[in-house]
């Protein structure tokens, strides 16, 4: 807002998007110790998406195309079952879920449901192989980083349940949205 | 006469025979004219030059060119009526080769290779067809004129006549001789072409087998060989061809000699006169003309012989059914369907189906069960016809089902396969597709209307995707007109109630607002263009020129552009080539070079070293800029202001655009004043150009967007948030059925390729439903589709279909069978058990134990 706009034209330098996405990737670890033009592009292909209390960031049997970074809120992880929607996980600030939409065409097999508003970084799986195909020598830690992730959450979810089972009544086991 | 029995001069003498007739007398009333300048070129030598007499010489001169002309038309004229005559042959001959393709077995269809088929009914016909048309015309014609050139000649001079005459069967043995290794070779040649064509298709359909491989080198050694082969055939070809040629020069020549030697010798002892010898050379070219048409068309003829047997070949397999009923009259059955002793192999080995019989009344639904590979799916189809058992016979209301024609077969029967066909076109064409068919055939009235469709396409679940691609079209203005009005009641409604709920998905086309989502051209103007590009338009737009220097916008932009070009070539140097990573900068990934040359001269000198051209890339790159779509740069606030402040000027100014209009409440519905702004653009070059006015409809956007009034900036959410909200409204005003309607007119793409599995499932279904036939048969047709949308179809076949329609469902679902009247469970090609539902739970038998099984499993 300084008003040497003659050396500067209408871009804004300080409030890059592009900076401030990249910054965001950075601190995921699938990210760490990946080379910094790698990070930019991805930073430069995510999109920036909003959300409100209540929307379905993901929708269970629809076809799966990104991964979402959790830039701000909460979402909650359910899956449908028995006509019914059970809550399998929470999740916050600067999680990336949804990882294997970057590695297979599926239908996803649970919702994210926002809690209050959310802001994502959305990664679509085109920018993901288009990516790996520009930068072979990465491709492996990437994707050896995404089933780590995803082994993660199996477990974290699991436990989550086996806690539920546990030491709760049996009959009102699971967290019903 | 059978279509593969009939030789290749049966098209030719069928049809056509009074164009053909008038093709000859053309050519045979043109003979006189071609023979007459020849006398005339005597009497001019003789006479005119030798008498010295001048009007005799003009009168002749005369009669010669004027003869010349009017056979030079004929000619024009017969050449011109051949094509056509060849092409109305070869329409009616692709025609009778097209059905008669459509309506061979199955068999034919999997071990005939795609390209084969393509390239026989289309190139190879193409061929055939310039050679039907003068296929007897040619000959006739060639041979009177080679008659009549002889006649004259012998007229002449009767020894030379003669003469001539006799080198002519000498060619008669060699030609015909070197023509028929040509046949060989091209025979060869055709096989191999096609051999090329399959396996070119053959790797292209196998694609993700080849890459996945990385088999490259192995589908280029097939291809090597067969292109080896091919040359080789080429040259041999060539070698005679030529050859022929060479031997028809070397004869035409001969004849010239023997003339000048023997005439010549006539000629000095006076026997002859200088006027003879003149005609006799120019008869005896003449002569060679139609020898040669002759040679042409012998090869032409056997070149299409060739190519017409080896089309005919491979389409001689015979359809296994009559196309239309043996009767006049089309039956209609009850359904009541009767098996016995069903048994179906392929090949005499594998045995599908063994011994099955089953009897179901009219109006019954029968599901089939079992595990997969148990024949459930074979023996569906072979009800349809579409297998033929191998022994046991399958009835329909007592009628062998063998026995039905394929008329008969389609009006009665419905069926969806497990993987519907989608054909590239409409949704409505594909769910009318076999209505449609059975009008064609004359069995039923014309197909459903729109409400009929609309019903079906609800009972499958299809409606709320119908309605989402209704909204999506852009409409013609036409139809806008009587349909704005609703829309316009729509947006208001999200203006004034929804706004904050939709903002999250929208951005608003608001006057004091920046637009994110939008180009800055579009900023600047706040409206769209119907046409074009907007800022193709505007920067050879005078006015809006001036405009942007007025407002002090194009220094500024000019820097923006250069900001951004620098910042695209310095960003996306190693990736130029790929399209894909061009989505964050407003560049075109072909202009990639060129700007990378452009900001490389600016950053050496300056920008104002650039010429008005370049300068204007810059500036289209900056108009073109989207800030919340391309992330190479951001905007700053200030910039942002400036653009609002100047945006409000052009309206004003430029547009002539009344604000408070525009952003008023009262609806503008009236497309006249729509028309009224736009109008009174026209002379500033503005025409196609609509404002974002509250008040008025938006031409170049889809009905969706008309009612959004924003740019979508998050697709997931806004079907959900507006799905609800538009049923409600639209089902009170009744515009529903409209938009329904146009939906139906969405466009599928290549064979489906813009749908879902689901949806295209759901189109099959409908297809089957909206066909109301007797008898109906699902081949796993739920199988790709959701829990609810598979509850609501079998929901419709319970209510709907019961007593009126017999079903017989492949099922692989156990728990959507309890709505059968009768089960049957099947297990390697044999009925197994049926009965009721309740029946064979209460028996505790196969069923009972796959039920167990699965939910257990679940």
């Amino acid at each position: 807002m300084d008003s040497s706009t003659t050396a500067a034209p209408g871009i804004d330098r300080k409030r890059c998007r592009l900076a401030g996405d990249l910054e965001r990737l950075h601190h995921v670890p699938l990210f760490k110790g990946i080379t910094s033009d790698v990070v930019r592009m991805f930073a430069y292909l995510s999109e920036r998406k909003n959300f409100r209390d209540g929307d379905y960031l993901i929708t269970q049997d629809e076809q799966a195309q990104h991964a979402f970074l959790l830039v701000n809120g909460a979402v909650h992880i359910s899956v449908n079952h028995r006509e019914q929607e059970v809550l399998l996980q929470k999740l916050g600030d600067g999680v990336l879920f949804g990882e294997l939409a970057l590695l297979a065409n599926f239908k996803w097999f649970f919702n994210a449901v926002c809690v209050g508003d959310v802001d994502v970084l959305a990664i679509s799986r085109m920018s993901f192989q288009k990516i790996c195909e520009k930068y072979p020598d990465q491709k492996d830690t990437l994707i050896e980083r995404l089933i780590q992730l995803r082994v993660d959450r199996l477990v974290s979810q699991t436990d989550f349940m086996l806690d539920q089972l546990l030491y709760r009544d049996v009959k009102g086991a699971a967290a019903l949205i | 006469m059978e279509l593969t029995r009939r030789p290749l001069f049966y098209w030719v003498l069928h049809r056509y025979r009074g164009l053909q007739l008038l093709l000859l007398a053309i050519i045979v009333a043109s003979l006189f004219f071609r023979v007459f300048p020849l006398e005339m070129q005597r009497r001019i030598v003789n006479i005119a030059i030798n008498l010295r007499m001048l009007d005799a010489l003009y009168l002749y001169c005369g009669l010669y060119m004027g003869s010349i002309i009017i056979a030079g038309l004929m000619k024009y004229g017969a050449n011109v009526l051949q094509e056509a005559i060849g092409q109305k042959i070869l329409i009616w001959m692709r025609r009778e080769i097209y059905q008669h393709l459509l309506q061979l077995p199955l068999s034919f269809f999997h071990r005939t290779q795609t390209g084969t088929t393509v390239s026989a009914m289309g190139a190879e016909l193409n061929a055939i067809g310039s050679f039907l048309g003068g296929a007897l015309a040619i000959p006739i014609s060639s041979f009177l004129t080679f008659v009549v050139f002889l006649g004259f000649m012998v007229y002449l001079n009767p020894l030379l006549g003669f003469i001539t005459a006799l080198i002519y069967p000498i060619e008669l043995v060699i030609i015909p001789l070197l023509q028929r290794w040509y046949n060989r070779y091209n025979r060869k040649r055709v096989a191999a072409n096609r051999e090329l064509a399959s396996m070119v298709n053959e790797a292209v359909s196998g694609i993700q087998e080849v890459q996945g491989s990385a088999s490259f080198e192995l589908e280029q050694n097939k291809l090597d060989r067969i292109i080896q082969r091919l040359y080789k055939l080429v040259v041999k070809l060539a070698v005679v061809k030529y050859g022929i040629k060479f031997s028809n020069n070397l004869f035409q020549s001969f004849g010239p000699f023997l003339l000048f030697l023997i005439g010549g010798y006539l000629a000095i002892n006076g026997e002859f006169t200088l006027g003879a010898l003149f005609a006799f050379l120019s008869a005896y070219e003449k002569v060679y003309d139609p020898w040669k048409e002759v040679i042409e068309y012998y090869q032409l003829y056997q070149d299409s012989r060739v190519r017409y047997a080896q089309i005919i070949q491979l389409f001689d397999v015979q359809p296994q059914f009559l196309l239309s009923a043996p009767e006049q009259t089309v039956r209609r059955f009850k359904g009541e369907i009767e098996a016995k002793d069903i048994c179906y192999s392929v090949n005499d080995r594998v045995q599908l189906l063994n011994d099955v019989s089953f009897h179901l009344p009219a109006g019954k639904h029968m599901a089939l069960v079992g595990f997969s590979g148990s024949g459930k799916s074979t023996l569906s189809l072979l009800v349809a016809q579409l297998h033929h058992p191998t022994s046991g016979t399958m009835t329909i209301d007592g009628v062998p089902v063998q026995e039905l024609s394929k008329t008969e077969i389609s009006s009665n029967i419905a069926s969806v396969a497990q993987h519907p066909f989608i054909f590239t076109g409409t949704v409505r064409d594909n769910v009318l597709y076999s209505s449609n068919a059975l009008y064609l055939n004359d069995v039923r009235p014309a197909v459903a209307d729109s409400a009929a469709i609309a019903d079906i396409i609800k009972a499958v679940g299809l409606s709320a995707d119908v309605i989402r691609w209704g909204l999506s079209s852009v409409i013609s203005d036409g139809r806008a007109e009587s349909m704005a009005a609703p829309f316009l009641a729509m947006r208001r409604i999200i203006l004034d109630k929804f706004r904050d709920e939709f903002s999250v998905a929208v951005e608003f086309y608001d006057t004091d607002a920046y637009l994110d989502f939008s180009s800055i051209s579009e900023n600047l103007t706040f409206g769209t263009f119907s046409d074009s590009s907007s800022t193709e338009r505007l920067i050879s737009h005078q006015h809006f020129r001036s405009f942007l220097k007025d407002q002090g916008l194009e220094v500024m932009l000019y820097d923006l552009g250069f900001s951004i070009g620098a910042a695209t070539t310095d960003f996306l140097g190693d990736f130029k080539d790929d399209e894909f990573f061009f989505q964050g900068s407003p560049m075109n990934h072909t202009d990639f070079d060129d700007f990378e040359k452009l900001v490389e001269k600016v950053r050496k000198q300056q920008f104002t070293a650039l010429n008005t051209k370049n300068r204007d890339k810059f500036l289209r790159l900056a108009l073109d800029f989207i800030p919340g779509i391309h992330k190479i740069a951001t905007l700053r606030d200030d910039f942002k202001e400036e653009i609002i402040a100047s945006r409000l000027v052009f309206l004003q100014d430029i547009a002539d655009i009344d604000l408070s209009l525009c952003a008023g409440t009262t609806l503008q519905t009236d497309i006249g004043v729509l028309n009224g702004v736009a109008g009174g653009d026209e002379q500033r070059g503005l025409s196609g150009y609509t404002p974002f006015c509250t008040s008025r409809y938006l031409p170049g956007l889809s009905l969706r967007d008309n009612i959004l009034f924003g740019n979508v900036i998050n697709q997931d959410l806004i079907w959900a948030r507006l799905d609800n909200l538009v049923l409600e409204e639209f089902e009170r005003t009744g515009l529903i059925k409209a938009i329904i309607d146009i939906g139906l007119d969405f466009h599928v793409g290549s064979k489906g390729d813009n749908l879902s599995g689901g949806q295209k499932q759901k189109i099959a279904i409908a297809r089957a439903f909206l066909k109301k036939s007797p008898i109906l048969i699902l081949d796993e047709a739920t199988a790709s589709l959701d829990n609810s949308s598979q509850a609501r179809v079998q929901a419709y076949i319970e209510s709907q279909l019961s007593d009126n329609t017999t079903v017989i469902a492949v099922v692989h679902r156990l728990d959507m069978i309890s709505g059968y009247d009768h089960i049957v469970v099947m297990k390697s090609g044999r009925i197994v058990e049926s009965g009721t539902y309740a029946d064979l739970l209460t028996q505790r038998g196969v069923l009972y134990g796959l039920i167990n099984d699965s939910s257990s499993g679940d």
